[in-house]
């Protein structure tokens, strides 16, 4: 905060910066959100062909995605691996980032680059190496390989976020918990987890979000059977023009606007 | 027969890489002990009050608690508590929970936990905000929050380390007495490190001075002030005047030195010296006297020089006096009662011989 101890407000750079700057800088940002937004009005049109600017306004397209048992059932596909892929890479992400913080043990810096990796390294090429992992395991298609591959592609995700949420907490508190007298997992789970829940929280949602649409490992790792919700938006389109891919665009950014600002709330509070 | 200590560390060492944090510490505490160990930064106080504590584990020697060996055992089943200069209260609790935390690890039952708690929270005196989160409290009050939550399950020993270093002058001075009362009602042992001299001496019944990881002296307060036996004692515990000399010897109950800067004083005995040995002399600033040239003193040791520095520190008057070229003594005189010199006057500084303390180096 720029508040000096008597409450005066110091300017920031911010509050200095000219109103030319300023109309650029809300230009650029008009540039970056508008291809976003422009699906929104599109979703409420009453033809089946997508046009801008739409013309009428019905409910017929979001009719037609929630009547729709293909849409359906891979809405449903991309809930059961985003629901699966979460919980799996908060198993794994919150202890690693734990440790992370915590540990002075000698190769940390060599785990940490291995954390990382499914960041470090291109989405395809980490897509191709799961797709060619998992037909040698023989799951390839199934929705298990699905939660797998995005499991630990959202792993960074989760350790970063946490690793965030654990540096605002006191270590000594830790210390303190194990002179009073409580085990080394007793001190994890009833004083480390408490401290830092609205952090494992945030990372639960966006791992959520960024499982739900995520489209390059999906196409590797999908099949007929277990296809995602964004794989199907995918297809779909390469065959026909379909009007109802604005509908369905329309929610997921409504999905994304609250998951982020649910996040960002839940770190604010933290800090 | 004579109390087993509560706490006896032998010969501990804690290494890191090839630096030493502690070296061959040994020392016991008692049962009703306030033990401070008093040092400059980084000199392993803390490091020594970790080892007991159980999260610093020792690369050598022995902690025994009550005889029994525990150098081995994890932290939690020490049955110390423990209090950190930022508090550690956890966050997501109450202040009642936080008290209560050690009582539920230890499965106490539901109403003795209330009771435990409240009394503890009276013991500090912060009745009424039981259901308050530390966020809520001072830094003083959050404090008091840590102390009850480190006596109430009455642990065989209370570690502190440097608990009030985050509070402001007066906060502090309030929080001290707090401790002390605390200490002496409850009967606790306290091991305390703190690198503030006063508080070490306002409020031990011992002191450990710890320097470059070693434990260089301990004492009672009293004894680190008036006898210290070492130079860096001397320097470290309250201002002295350090002056060189050689030891000349014994007689009439008195050892006589003779300074290097010229002349004979009396000081107090010490038979373990050799005549000859190098030594030096140490007068704390208020244990000199200040006369003006020719008046008669009796029996007291005697210095010559000029004034080169005189100012009002409040309750004393501070005066500076070049006794030669190059030795300096500050003097402390009570400003109620004192004489006030002008700068470049003349004056003898007269001391009493017990008031003359013989150092090693």
């Amino acid at each position: 905060m720029s508040t000096t101890p008597t409450g005066t407000r110091r300017a920031t750079i911010i509050d200095r910066i000219s109103l030319p700057l300023k109309i650029v800088a809300g230009l650029v940002f008009a540039f970056l959100v508008a291809p976003s937004l422009v699906v929104i009005p599109m979703s409420f049109s009453d033809s089946r062909e997508i046009m801008f600017p739409p013309r009428g306004f019905s409910w017929m397209l979001y009719r037609e995605y929630f009547a729709g048992p293909e849409w359906v059932a891979s809405t449903i596909e991309s809930t059961v691996v985003a629901t699966g892929a979460t919980a799996l890479s908060l198993a794994a992400g919150v202890p690693v980032a734990y440790a992370l913080v915590r540990s002075r043990l000698f190769g940390m810096a060599i785990v940490r680059v291995f954390v990382m990796m499914p960041i470090l390294v291109p989405t395809i090429v980490f897509a191709l190496g799961l797709y060619i992992y998992f037909a040698r395991l023989g799951i390839s298609g199934s929705t298990l390989s699905l939660i797998l591959g995005h499991a630990v592609h959202n792993v960074p995700f989760v350790v970063l976020v946490v690793i965030a949420g654990l540096r605002q907490v006191n270590p000594n508190i830790e210390v303190a918990a194990q002179v009073l007298g409580a085990s080394v997992l007793r001190t994890f789970f009833s004083v480390v987890l408490p401290m830092i829940a609205s952090s494992i929280l945030a990372a639960g949602l966006f791992s959520f979000l960024i499982s739900f649409d995520e489209v390059v490992i999906a196409w590797f790792l999908s099949s007929p059977r277990t296809m995602t919700l964004p794989i199907k938006m995918y297809s779909s389109i390469q065959w026909e023009v379909s009007a109802v891919l604005s509908a369905i665009s329309t929610l997921l950014t409504l999905l994304s606007l609250v998951i982020c600002v649910v996040g960002v709330a839940l770190r604010e509070k933290e800090a | 027969m004579t109390a087993e200590p509560i706490v006896s560390i032998r010969n501990a060492s804690v290494v890191y890489g090839k630096v030493a944090a502690l070296q061959d510490a040994t020392i016991d505490i008692a049962k009703g002990d306030f033990l401070t160990l008093l040092g400059p930064s980084g000199s392993g106080k803390t490091t020594l009050l970790n080892a007991i504590a159980g999260v610093v584990p020792l690369s050598t020697g022995q902690l025994l608690v009550e005889g029994v060996d525990m150098t081995a055992v994890p932290p939690n089943r020490r049955g110390f508590g423990m209090v950190f200069q930022n508090y550690a209260l956890m966050p997501h609790l109450t202040v009642f929970e936080n008290i209560a935390f050690p009582l539920r690890i230890r499965r106490v039952a539901g109403e003795q936990v209330h009771r435990k708690v409240m009394e503890a929270l009276d013991l500090v005196r912060l009745t009424g905000l039981a259901e308050r989160r530390p966020k809520q409290l001072s830094g003083g009050q959050q404090q008091r929050v840590a102390l009850a939550r480190a006596v109430v399950y009455e642990p065989k020993v209370i570690l502190m380390d440097e608990p009030l270093g985050a509070l402001d002058k007066q906060l502090r001075e309030g929080l001290q007495g707090e401790i002390r009362h605390l200490h002496a009602m409850l009967g606790a042992t306290v091991v305390y490190v703190t690198h503030d001299q006063e508080e070490a001496l306002s409020m031990s019944t011992r002191i450990a001075l710890i320097s470059d990881a070693r434990i260089r002296e301990v004492g009672s307060p009293h004894d680190m002030y008036f006898r210290p036996r070492t130079a860096f004692t001397a320097g470290f515990v309250g201002t002295s005047n350090l002056m060189k000399g050689r030891y000349r010897g014994d007689a009439e109950g008195w050892s006589t030195v003779e300074l290097a800067g010229g002349g004979l004083v009396r000081g107090v005995p010490r038979t373990d010296l050799v005549a000859g040995a190098e030594i030096m002399v140490m007068l704390r600033p208020e244990a000199i006297d200040l006369l003006g040239p020719g008046e008669p003193t009796s029996g007291l040791n005697l210095l010559e020089g000029e004034v080169t520095d005189h100012s009002l520190q409040g309750t004393t008057w501070r005066t500076v006096i070049a006794v030669d070229t190059e030795t300096r003594i500050v003097v402390q005189r009570l400003s109620r009662v004192a004489r006030s010199f002008p700068l470049r006057s003349r004056v003898q500084l007269c001391w009493r011989p017990d008031d003359t303390v013989i150092l090693t180096q």
